[in-house]
């Protein structure tokens, strides 16, 4: 399984990745914002995405519309700090599979990702 | 003859109360050390480039950066404190009396000290520490308040205006007045003791931290150069004795308490009594 | 980011809008460290003093202008990062998490008061760098807080409402 962690905090990526080695993920890329987050999909093609919101360059509801445009089988977690219930509803609305709320815990992060390998 | 000193040279230092908690976390050059172990007394940069033997303006700076890590700060009083600690002139005796002739060997007059001239601060420059940095360019502020997120393992390099004085000096509110008999008949004409009206203004706006983001924006209506007359550098919220002394400086608190917070200053107690105790 | 309309929802006051970023603080604090920090005497200063070594900027318009600064040490940052199981230590690291946590208390206080107060995406600089492009307050009001014996502050910077006529 491939997942791809596009954050533009280097510490939280590290997080996300230490925190999914139960998951067994085989490949993990990483991105730094939405526009290489998309890039990064063309050619990875990961089973998951976790996308933070608030990153320069693209936002990342952008890139998701964008990922899903192009692929719209693809399960995207959303991640963000936006604790209103607005954000969330947008994301699930432009078809994000699931939001998890910053900061993460790890128990968080489980269950989400949990949530989206299910089959 | 010498080069008058520039005044900055002959100001005081002294040891900030907690200057002990400071220096406990504290690694800094042994000469900057040096010329902190002779703030034990009051002292000035002139004092201290005498004592170790080194240019006054390096003495000056070394103290600078001293009041930067709060293990010192600039002596400054108030002009009554000032004036309350100075002793008086001997009174000048009567003319009539008649000279008592003595034997005294002239001794040259003293020329006055001249005046010395105005002199710009020294700009502290802080050498920085030798980090690797990925430099990325900013533009100038613009007018919508506008700044983007840095990325992981880049530095912003934000441009400074050339010729700012960035000044660290930490200076706390002057002691307060000794005791001081009233101008007027009226006790308050002694001054206004501050923290009642902080308490005041910090209670109408919820207490804690809204109430002290009142008392901040209070502050704010208030012309900084009135906080300077005052000595009003660093004031503590919660624990500060300041007395206003400051006609003007009241009548802007009074302003400022009603526009921003919804008080009346005339109805809270914060009058000074005729005979203030010393504090330590 | 659209400019608020202050006739769509019902007035805050600045304090309130302002408060809730020392409410984020402590509860990433809890979140992440375990524990709240304590606030301690809050200062107002007429010169900012010295930022620590890790400082995350917010600045701020609407409700109130200005900007608000986290200013945390290292030994405070390098007990969060064990915390969340970060081995990395550079300075890249501390100047990440700071921005990382100015940006999610940034949010938090958008979510919350977003149609009173616009705040601008945060970044972070070392103690070493040239003060930031951003406006000098003629005052501020530092609130320090203590965090599992580690000192650090938040600095409230706003800029004098302007002169009533």
């Amino acid at each position: 399984m491939k997942l791809l962690i596009a954050d533009d905090s280097l510490i939280v990526r590290r997080a996300i990745e230490r925190n999914v080695a139960w998951a067994g993920f085989g490949e993990i890329r990483f991105a730094a914002n939405g526009r290489r987050a998309l890039e990064e999909y063309r050619t990875f093609r990961p089973d998951i995405v976790t996308m933070d919101i608030t990153m320069p360059e693209m936002d990342g509801l952008t890139a998701v519309d964008a990922i899903l445009r192009e692929d719209p089988a693809a399960r995207i977690l959303v991640v963000s700090a936006l604790a209103d219930k607005s954000t969330a509803v947008e994301a699930i609305k432009r078809g994000a599979q699931g939001f998890l709320l910053k900061p993460i815990t790890p128990e968080s992060l489980r269950e989400a990702v949990a949530d989206l390998l299910e089959p | 003859m010498n080069p008058p000193l520039p005044s900055a040279i002959l100001e005081s230092y002294v040891r900030t109360p907690d200057f002990e908690d400071h220096a406990a976390t504290l690694e800094l050059s042994p000469a900057l050390w040096d010329i902190f172990a002779l703030t034990e007394n009051r002292v000035t940069a002139a004092a201290v480039a005498r004592e170790l033997g080194i240019e006054a303006a390096a003495a000056h700076l070394g103290l600078r950066e001293l009041a930067g890590h709060r293990l010192v700060r600039q002596h400054v009083q108030s002009w009554r404190d000032y004036r309350s600690a100075t002793p008086a002139p001997a009174a000048r005796p009567p003319e009539t009396a008649a000279p008592v002739p003595t034997h005294v060997t002239p001794v040259p007059a003293t020329p006055p000290p001249a005046p010395a001239p105005a002199v710009a601060a020294t700009p502290v420059v802080t050498a920085p520490v030798a980090i690797p940095v990925h430099p990325v360019a900013v533009s100038s502020a613009p007018k919508e308040i506008r700044f983007a997120v840095t990325p992981p393992g880049h530095r912003r390099q934000a441009a400074t205006p050339s010729g700012v004085i960035r000044l660290s000096l930490r200076r706390t509110t002057p002691p307060p007045a000794a005791a001081v008999p009233p101008t007027g008949s009226s006790a308050s004409a002694a001054g206004w003791r501050l923290r009642p009206i902080l308490d005041a203004i910090s209670r109408h706006g919820g207490g804690t931290v809204t109430g002290q983001l009142l008392a901040y924006r209070v502050f704010l209506g208030i012309p900084g150069e009135l906080l300077d007359r005052a000595g009003l550098y660093s004031l503590s919220l919660t624990a500060n004795d300041f007395t206003i002394r400051d006609p003007e400086f009241y009548a802007a608190l009074r302003h400022s308490v009603r526009e921003v917070a919804g008080l009346e200053l005339a109805t809270i107690d914060c009058a000074v009594e005729p005979s203030v105790p010393a504090l330590p | 980011m659209n400019a608020p309309d202050p006739a769509a929802a019902p007035a805050v006051t600045p304090e309130h809008a302002l408060g809730t970023f020392v409410g984020h603080v402590c509860r990433y604090f809890e979140q992440i460290g375990g524990s709240r920090p304590e606030m301690l005497e809050p200062v107002l200063e007429r010169r900012p003093s010295p930022r620590l070594a890790n400082t995350g900027y917010m600045a701020v318009a609407g409700a109130a202008e200005g900007w608000i600064a986290l200013s945390l040490p290292d030994a405070l940052l390098h007990r969060l990062l064990a915390d969340l199981g970060e081995t990395l230590r550079d300075r890249g690291a501390l100047l990440d998490l700071t921005a990382e946590m100015a940006g999610t208390i940034t949010s938090l206080a958008r979510a919350e008061y977003g149609e009173h107060l616009r705040v601008s995406p945060p970044f972070a600089i070392d103690a070493a760098a040239p003060e930031p492009p951003l406006p000098v307050p003629p005052v501020s009001l530092k609130l320090p807080f203590r965090w599992e014996s580690h000192e650090a502050y938040l600095r409230i910077a706003l800029l004098p409402p302007p002169a009533s006529p």
